[in-house]
């Protein structure tokens, strides 16, 4: 007989979406991370905020629409970054700002979102439909990153290095975008906005002081993500919690132990 | 009679960075095979921007740069290229990722050497045990070992390595010296070397082309000392001082 928790359909699919999410955000974060980018999670999740509240004022379905705004708006912040030479935490931190004022215009003059879920996430706000998407880029990202490991690092490491070894840098660039907005779009419904972050960038720094290579960096911080997800939605169902909250506090539980093994010198 | 075939060739070349400003203009000089040059000039005189130039990094605003006889735009044959960049630490800050790991994504033909080759050849010691680690945890000396060993990896025809010395001492550099003449001799490699320490490298070759945002001399090391070109370039009185080897 399964525990209560597992038999609600709405538990069910908070469950699959964790597992999405708690793949997905963490992975991409161990490319998010070096290329100094850790701020593009906050300002893509903005992105989907602004869609979903510039969706509600004109009256269409901001679901699709913060897809597509997401991918574009981390596309154009990366082309933004190379084109103007400035650093991507500036160009970010703008784009931040750029996305959350277009979100209050639009709720100032009406738009109705359900703010305390958008933000902080719901487990009532997963949808099947955001699993599936979630489920299909976790899959392509995983197999392209395993089939072009060495291009991915050097792009990673540097874009100047990575096109003098005949990297399609422009393409690699697209799918960047589209696996990290995709990634944030999927899982700003569990997670809510103000906490994606967490999960981009959390898990990559606790491994990343005790880790000296990227696959381990990888396989470490999606287990973290995975673990601290799953019990972040089981506390929030126990404690009735937002599920971000109980995930961020458990992702800062398992930093600070990571930073104490790092300082008694454990490296793996 | 066979004509001597250039590996880079720069034909009147000027790049901006910002619309207006040259970075470098009217530079114009040819490398041919087995030849080893020296850039040398002031910070900000253009150097870095000659080599990313070759490595099709940045864009002529004017002129046209050559790379084993093929404008840069369309060159795709990037293995024949080793490329050192200047302060290239900053690349791996906060990525876990090991010499190895590095290395294996370096390597991109099959002709290419195996990391643990690799490093032999740039005079790691015990080269097993440096590939699994952190390349952030390296000395400068390792790491710019490790670095000079991937640009040389998929046996390059040409290398350009930018302030090569920077982190290594007396005997990182007479071994540098040492493996420079190597390749030249063994595999017919070309290298144009960007640097201020042109004294301890001397014995590699004896080309210079300075730059100030111009070529303004191109000739033999012992013409360049005691000319006032020196002072034309830095733009203040400058010693050359020989090391004895």
């Amino acid at each position: 007989m399964l525990p209560e928790i597992f038999l609600q359909p709405f538990m069910q699919r908070a469950f699959l979406a964790a597992l999405v999410a708690g793949f997905l955000l963490p992975f991409v974060g161990c490319f998010i991370v070096p290329k100094k980018l850790s701020l593009l999670g906050d300002s893509s999740s903005h992105f989907v905020l602004a869609s979903l509240a510039l969706g509600a004022f004109f009256g269409v379905s901001g679901v699709l629409a913060a897809y597509v705004a997401v991918v574009v708006g981390v596309f154009a912040a990366l082309r933004l970054v190379r084109g103007l030479g400035l650093s991507g935490d500036q160009v970010l931190a703008i784009l931040l700002s750029f996305s959350a004022a277009m979100a209050s215009l639009a709720i100032s003059r009406g738009a109705r979102v359900s703010l305390g879920s958008v933000l902080f996430g719901s487990l009532l706000a997963v949808q099947v439909e955001d699993i599936v998407a979630g489920l299909l880029v976790a899959v392509f990202a995983f197999v392209f990153v395993v089939r072009n490991f060495g291009r991915v690092l050097l792009y990673t490491v540097s874009e100047e290095l990575a096109r003098i070894r005949g990297v399609n840098v422009s393409l690699y660039e697209v799918l960047f975008a589209l696996v990290t907005g995709l990634a944030v779009a999927v899982s700003v419904r569990i997670v809510g906005v103000l906490l994606v972050t967490a999960l981009i960038v959390v898990p990559v720094m606790a491994v990343g002081l005790l880790v000296s290579s990227m696959r381990r960096a990888i396989l470490f911080s999606v287990v973290f993500g995975e673990a601290s997800l799953l019990a972040g939605v089981v506390l929030s169902y126990l404690l009735d919690i937002a599920p971000g909250a109980a995930t961020v506090f458990i992702l800062i539980a398992v930093f600070a132990v990571s930073l104490l093994l790092s300082r008694s010198g454990l490296r793996v | 009679m066979n004509a001597v075939k250039n590996v880079v060739s720069f034909e009147d070349v000027a790049i901006s960075y910002v619309r207006g400003v040259h970075a470098v203009s009217n530079v114009s000089f040819s490398l041919g095979e087995r030849e080893v040059v020296f850039l040398l000039g002031p910070n900000g005189g253009g150097k870095s921007t000659i080599l990313k130039a070759i490595v099709g990094l940045v864009r002529p605003e004017r002129g046209v740069v050559r790379v084993f006889g093929q404008d840069v735009r369309r060159f795709k044959e990037w293995w024949r290229i080793g490329y050192l960049p200047q302060n290239a630490v900053s690349y791996f800050e906060r990525m876990p990722i090991s010499v190895g790991e590095f290395l294996h994504a370096s390597k991109v033909v099959e002709r290419g050497f195996e990391p643990e080759e690799a490093l032999e050849l740039v005079g790691v010691e015990n080269p097993s045990r440096i590939l699994g680690q952190s390349i952030n945890g390296l000395s400068g000396g390792n790491f710019q070992k490790i670095l000079l060993a991937a640009s040389l990896i998929n046996r390059p025809e040409l290398l350009l390595l930018d302030e090569p010395t920077v982190y290594l001492d007396q005997g990182g550099v007479v071994a540098l010296i040492g493996l420079l003449g190597r390749l030249r001799d063994e595999w017919g490699l070309s290298a144009i070397i960007a640097t201020h320490d042109i004294a301890a490298l001397s014995t590699v070759a004896s080309r210079v082309i300075c730059v100030n945002r111009g070529a303004l001399f191109d000739g033999d090391i012992s013409d360049l000392v005691g000319s006032e070109q020196l002072c034309n370039i830095y733009g203040f009185h400058v010693y050359l001082v020989r090391h004895g080897h």
